[in-house]
């Protein structure tokens, strides 16, 4: 010890307060007044002083508290309360969280009932009372919220040590961006959980309730039934906690600040907490909505802590973020790149997807005016379903070209038309150069100024080809583009094919009429195909006019790979109209012929076959011939010909295009079914399990895809009949019903495409099947039970109203056979169900 | 290198140039600031700093592996870091806007060291003032409580980086927070 210590009887003259201080503060209090006045031989001054000091120690114990802290790396005194600690009704179980407001622990309430509960303890540093008190008076309006998208809170109340506490439902949830990072949701996807969000503060609101602490680690995701339902955390906790800075004696108060910054709406920023309503929230809203599409938030958090707290609120008012998708152009490479990988598409896409309609969104929400902003959650999410529904968004601007934009979306069919007019004015274009040509030929004019006419003419050639493919492309996929894709299709060759009969010597246009034919009649019959008209005579008509053309041109034009591909999808659509116009003979037929000319270009031309599947998607189409003409065995063989190889390849889920794993879906399908047709029905049931599987996953994705969405019914459908085969009846109930639902609500989107009506069916027919063989098992009732649903199942079918502009087109010898069988097998399951009846009785 | 600096500088105020020390005092500020911008960035996911931490992480990071240098020059590092975490700090809260009277800093702990540097109240304005006023009579104590306060350094660490006894660093601590206190509450 460095300095001696101050001894009172030595004081003959006075010591230094800070000595007089140590000592005095030894002595019990009474005795203090004394020795005061005795060390301070009667200086009133320095007795004064040192009584202050005194004094102030005293009551200076939790001024820059004494209870020493162990170490300085030490965990903060938040670590106070330990696992199995009592509080209050809960007991502490483990502790989730800790940050710098508190810690959040799992603790299990036992009355009045028994349940798991989060409990967050605040901090030390906050006026309990106060914090209770304001929870209180909120806490009626808290309990009437009642949404699945709000995590509930419970209760509130003070730590033995004096700390506030709140006690809400227990989510087993990450936050909302860990969630969407690691399942690598896309942006529809996104966007679907950020609506729940919405939904929730719509509800809060409501009931009067601001949030005012929107932000990611209150947005817990968790799955109910695989399914990802997001929980809004912590409703009622930052106002709470809050000093409401309207009350002029709590100015001073500690003040802590409230929110995060980058969630914090500029009229929070502004601290008058008069001022804040729901549409701070909505702000909120925005920014995370903004950080759930590029990964960052508007206002960078980096930059606003490296500011004081008084420029970042300037900035948190003032400055105007930039749009998502300029944010995405200005990130760097890596950094979109993750986020893309994130949204489970790559970085060029993202940005282009943001473009638009998200960035209206966003901005609006954003608004420093909160005038401007969405009035409600409800209209930010009514905005986004907007978006999503290709509708015009509210936050968009009123132009013209917007609109259009939305209107081509929606109405693919008015668009095709309006594309048909371009066309034809290209297709005459192409003609008067076609005259022009032929009159040059006559004057036998220069080579130069040929050759330019030619070249225009090349390009108009390309120039309508694209168009229709283009239009095509995204047309034909679509839920709702069966008429325009048909209406596209029939124009355009007629129109061609009247031009080509014109101008006998432009191979060009003859291959190109022969391309539109065979488009048109996938369009008319193909089954395989997303969307048709169910005209396979058309589709027959089509397919041959196109393999007529194609024999006119010379076998290697316009080169051996494309004529190659052209030529097989005809020969193709042929085979497939023969085997729906009922004659399935032809269609093998027509196969075997397909499989000499692939044969043949194989062994001419095997670059061109490696290139492409035909050989194995050949195996699946003459798999299917066989199966119709009931030669099962060989059918099965083709199958495995073709689908082993491809199934041996493992599938990367990820990465993988939409084909293929549509590709994926229907092998399995038809590999099950190949199973189930020669008896083995194990192996049929396997497959079907892992059509449904690849399906459901990739339904969710993109459930506007038409592909997807036929696919997910077959593989119900098919797991239920393959259920049924193998006797695990418990599974056939619910595949058949969710086939049947499926199938269903395509029919309604679309009812003039024949492929959704040939599946919706199918979905029924194998219902009616799978409790046909359920029934042959059980007690009488769950017999009778079966059965009953079987009939029904099959009545169902047979009074099918057809919508009136198909009946033509379906009222074809198929149609006819396949409603005599039904009829049948609904003949065998009431026959069942009367003699059931009778030995009941 | 800012290492080379730094160890440059401690060597410089170990070898008794009185000018060193006022050269560490920017690049310390300089690395505290920049921590504390990263840091409390970080917070707003839950992963909160304490001012504590900073001036370990700083001094860790601005004396490398010299970071065993002997116990003189981490005094005065840490001295360095207490004079700069308490501007950040009172920064901080200033540009919160001007603290009101009211009492609010009899809740001030030391807690402070080890509360999120993002929520260190506006009071510790009224406090700094205070000790303002204790460094011009007492500068020894006001700067055994600027470490355990700013730096959240124990007693007997405010020892070793003075290079006092921990009894007389008690004493101190024990006198100056009652003066403090003291102070405070005339100021009321």
């Amino acid at each position: 010890m460095s300095e001696s210590e101050p001894n009172a009887n030595q004081s003959n003259h006075s010591g230094s307060p800070e000595s007089i201080f140590h000592h005095a503060r030894a002595i019990p209090a009474p005795d203090r007044d004394r020795y005061l006045d005795e060390a301070c031989l009667g200086n009133l001054e320095l007795v004064a002083k040192v009584k202050r000091l005194l004094k102030a120690d005293a009551e200076a114990s939790d001024f820059l508290d004494t209870a020493d802290i162990q170490t300085a790396t030490d965990p903060p005194l938040s670590g106070m309360e330990t696992q199995g600690n009592q509080i209050g009704h809960y007991k502490l179980l483990d502790k989730i969280g800790e940050g710098g407001f508190g810690s959040v622990w799992m603790a299990e309430q036992r009355e009045p009932i028994k349940r798991r509960v989060a409990l967050k303890i605040i901090k030390l540093g906050m006026d309990t009372k106060q914090v209770i008190a304001r929870f209180e008076a909120e806490r009626q309006a808290l309990a009437l919220m009642d949404h699945p998208n709000i995590a509930k809170v419970y209760d509130g109340g003070s730590t033995d040590t004096g700390r506030p506490y709140f006690v809400m439902e227990y989510i087993r949830g990450v936050p909302i961006f860990e969630f969407c990072d690691t399942e690598r949701l896309n942006t529809t996807e996104r966007l679907s959980l950020f609506i729940h969000v919405c939904n929730a503060l719509q509800h809060a609101h409501q009931k009067g309730i601001i949030h005012r602490d929107i932000k990611p680690s209150n947005v817990l995701v968790t799955l109910h039934d695989g399914v990802p339902v997001p929980k809004v955390i912590d409703f009622g906790i930052a106002k709470a906690t809050n000093q409401e800075l309207t009350d002029k004696t709590l100015f001073t108060q500690h003040r802590q600040m409230i929110g995060t910054p980058a969630y914090m709406s500029p009229e929070q920023a502004e601290m008058s907490g008069l001022d804040i309503d729901t549409r701070s929230d909505i702000y909120s809203l925005g920014v995370l909505l903004y950080e759930l599409l590029t990964g960052t938030t508007p206002l960078s958090n980096e930059d606003l802590m490296s500011k004081g707290f008084a420029e970042m609120m300037n900035v948190i008012r003032d400055t105007v973020p930039q749009k998502p998708s300029t944010r995405l152009n200005t990130l760097g490479n890596a950094a979109v790149k993750t986020t893309a990988r994130g949204h489970a598409t790559d970085s060029s896409q993202l940005s282009s997807l943001m473009k638009g309609d998200l960035d209206w969104i966003a901005m609006k929400c954003l608004e420093k005016d909160r005038a401007r902003r969405y009035e409600t959650a409800n209209a930010l999410a009514a905005d986004i379903r907007r978006h999503l529904d290709n509708q015009p968004v509210e936050a968009g601007p009123p132009s013209a070209r917007y609109r259009m934009s939305k209107l081509i979306k929606r109405n693919k069919g008015a668009v095709a038309a309006g594309i048909l007019i371009t066309a034809a004015l290209i297709v005459g274009f192409i003609g008067t150069t076609l005259g022009l040509l032929a009159a040059l030929d006559a004057r036998s004019a220069e080579a130069a100024q040929r050759r330019l006419v030619e070249d225009r003419f090349q390009s108009a050639m390309q120039y309508v080809e694209r168009m229709s493919d283009e239009v095509l492309l995204e047309v034909r996929d679509m839920i709702g583009g069966t008429n325009a894709t048909e209406s596209l299709t029939r124009a355009t060759t007629e129109f061609l094919d009247s031009l080509a009969i014109e101008s006998a010597d432009s191979p060009e246009l003859r291959y190109l009429t022969a391309r539109t034919y065979l488009r048109q009649s996938q369009t008319l019959g193909h089954v395989f195909a997303a969307n048709t008209i169910g005209d396979f005579q058309g589709a027959l008509d089509a397919a041959q006019r196109s393999i007529e053309i194609l024999k006119t041109l010379p076998d290697d034009f316009p080169d051996i790979k494309t004529r190659f591909e052209t030529e097989w999808f005809a020969w193709d659509a042929i085979a497939i109209a023969y085997g729906m116009l009922d004659e399935p003979e032809k269609s093998v037929e027509a196969y075997l012929k397909l499989e000499q000319y692939t044969e043949h270009i194989e062994n001419q031309y095997p670059e061109v076959l490696a290139e492409n599947s035909m050989l194995g998607l050949l195996n699946l189409r003459i798999g299917h011939a066989y199966s119709r003409v009931g030669q099962y065995e060989v059918a099965l063989e083709r199958y495995q010909a073709r689908i082993n190889s491809e199934l041996a390849t493992d599938l990367d889920l990820e990465t993988c295009t939409e084909r293929q794993i549509h590709e994926r879906s229907i092998s399995h399908v038809i590999l099950s079914r190949a199973f189930a047709n020669v008896g083995r029905y194990d192996e049929a049931f396997e497959h079907s399990k892992l059509a449904l599987d690849v399906t459901e996953t990739k339904f969710r994705r993109w459930p506007n895809n038409a592909r997807f969405a036929r696919d997910l019914v077959n593989a119900n459908s098919r797991y239920a009949l393959a259920a049924a085969q193998i006797g695990r009846s418990g599974l056939v109930e619910e595949h058949t019903t969710r086939a049947i639902v499926a199938g269903k609500d395509l029919v309604e989107r679309d009812p003039s495409n024949a492929s959704f009506i040939w599946d919706y069916l199918g979905s029924i027919e194998d219902a009616g099947d799978a409790f046909l063989l359920v029934s042959a098992r059980g007690t009488i009732d769950e017999r009778m039970n079966s059965l009953t649903k079987s009939i029904a199942y099959f009545t169902d079918i047979i009074e099918f109203k057809f919508d009136p502009s198909m009946t033509e087109n379906l009222e074809g010898e198929s149609m006819n056979s396949r409603m005599v069988g039904i009829s049948e097998k609904r003949n065998t399951a009431r026959d069942s169900l009367h003699q059931l009846n009778t030995s009941n009785e | 290198m800012p290492d080379q600096n730094v160890t440059l500088i401690l060597e410089a105020i170990v070898n008794g140039d009185p000018k060193a020390a006022e050269a560490l005092l920017p690049l310390v500020y300089a690395e505290l600031r920049k921590l504390a911008a990263a840091h409390v960035a970080r917070e707003q996911r839950g992963n909160s700093i304490q001012a504590t931490e900073l001036v370990h992480e700083a001094y860790l990071r601005l004396l490398g592996r010299d970071a065993d240098l002997a116990w003189d020059s981490r005094g005065h590092f840490f001295a360095a870091a207490a004079e700069s975490m308490r501007r950040i700090l009172v920064d901080r809260a200033r540009a919160r806007g001007a603290a009101k009277r009211g009492g609010g800093w009899k809740r001030i702990s030391l807690d402070i060291a080890n509360t999120p540097i993002a929520e260190i109240p506006a009071e510790i304005i009224e406090l700094d003032a205070a000790l303002a006023k204790l460094k011009a009579e007492e500068p020894e104590k006001a700067r055994i409580v600027e470490l355990r306060i700013f730096v959240g350094l124990t007693v007997e660490q405010t020892a070793a980086a003075t290079g006092i006894s921990s009894a007389t660093v008690g004493r101190h601590w024990t006198y100056a927070k009652a003066w403090l206190y003291s102070e405070l509450s005339k100021s009321e």
